[in-house]
């Protein structure tokens, strides 16, 4: 049993791993395709992440003289997703599936708030390096809470899927 | 305990699909996806509001993943409707988007290769425009999944307060569970009051007390 929960732990680690990074890939690969003169697959990946994100070029960093996928927030919140996973097994076990105590996410969250609603509310401007450093911590936060969702769901699953077959 | 997905994923996926196509209000999904983390988090908190027991983050991630095919459903219906039907400023934003990207180079093979696709789009048959309208749509339905998932996954993380209360006893199976409000009869028993203090003497956890014990009225 023990066996079963780690190994389906380090699936859903390892697969949550794979899908950030490709998905960061993607999100430089779409300035990259731009500069190698890819532009149908280009435009694809930029159209594809225009539904989370506004894109504004004056708020992107560059990559090949190009803007990226996202914009600067979006892009720290995923730089920082990824690396809350790569320090994940080091500070909880990778079966653990309960949350972290809840406070922690807001706690993450108030800076990238305030940075976002005080540069809207023209309160402040909001720099490069405010919207990297909130947004990093923010993501590297969600990563704690959404891993040990995931493992949970997975557990749900695989366990649903064993009593439908000792039923059939 | 068979839960019921079926109420609060159609609410959640209702919600955010719905708040994704209107236009101006779905503007507010460019900060992060906002309506598909708000559709899945109401999804979470409906189920957890009619869940008697804990709700578990799985549970979370599975009814905002529900929620998240139910929104990527309502946005794709509407879209593929737009693009079929013309409704919409969907070409013109891709040229207008193309040629964004075009001035922002000085190569003039560049600008050259983005008049051209340019050209193709405007030249567009409608079955290439649902085509590429469809491979956009695929790839947007994976990100409303995605991050309604994420919304479910965040609403019980924030919504669900129950998560430090012990489990409802297991019971074996079959054994009833349906008993009568007042049964056993006469329990608890009803002692006279004892003039007595009570002692070092007494029995340890005899009376329940503070201890714990069958739960008084």
């Amino acid at each position: 049993m023990n066996v079963t929960v780690r190994r389906n732990a380090m699936i859903v680690y390892a697969a949550l791993l794979t899908l950030s990074i490709l998905w960061a890939a993607l999100i430089l690969a779409a300035p990259w395709l731009m500069a190698e003169r890819h532009f149908l697959a280009s435009a694809v990946i930029y159209k594809g992440f225009s539904a989370v994100c506004h894109q504004a070029p004056e708020r992107s960093f560059y990559f090949h003289g190009r803007p990226m996928g996202v914009c600067s927030r979006c892009a720290s919140i995923y730089a920082g997703f990824i690396i809350g996973l790569l320090l994940y097994p080091f500070l909880r076990d990778l079966r653990e599936d309960r949350f972290p105590p809840r406070w922690i996410l807001i706690g993450a969250a108030v800076p990238t708030v305030i940075d976002f609603a005080g540069g809207v509310l023209g309160l402040f401007a909001n720099t490069f390096l405010s919207r990297a450093l909130t947004g990093v911590l923010f993501g590297a936060v969600a990563a704690f809470y959404v891993t040990p969702g995931l493992v949970s769901a997975f557990n749900d699953w695989r366990a649903d899927l064993a009593n439908h077959k000792a039923r059939c | 305990m068979e839960l019921d997905w079926k109420q609060p994923a159609l609410v959640g996926g209702v919600i955010a699909g719905l708040l994704s196509v209107i236009p101006l209000i779905s503007l507010a999904n460019c900060c992060f996806c906002a309506w598909l983390l708000v559709g899945g988090a109401v999804a979470a908190n409906m189920l957890i509001k009619r869940t008697p027991r804990p709700v578990r983050s799985g549970e979370g991630a599975k009814v905002g993943a529900m929620a998240g095919l139910i929104a990527a459903g309502i946005y794709s219906l509407i879209s593929l409707a737009m693009v079929v039907f013309g409704i919409g400023q969907d070409v013109q934003q891709q040229q207008e988007a193309l040629n964004r990207a075009a001035e922002m180079t000085d190569d003039p093979q560049v600008r050259e290769m983005m008049q051209r696709l340019i050209g193709m789009i405007a030249n567009q048959t409608p079955a290439q425009r649902i085509v590429f309208a469809l491979v956009i749509l695929m790839m947007v339905s994976a990100l409303y999944v995605g991050f309604s998932t994420l919304g479910g996954l965040l609403g019980v993380a924030l919504f669900e307060k129950r998560r430090d209360q012990p489990p409802p006893p297991q019971y074996p199976p079959g054994y009833p569970q349906n008993y009568p409000p007042n049964y056993p009869p006469n329990y608890p028993p009803q002692y006279p009051p004892s003039s007595a203090p009570s002692g070092p003497s007494e029995a340890p956890g005899g009376s329940g007390g503070d201890q714990g014990g069958w739960p008084q009225g």
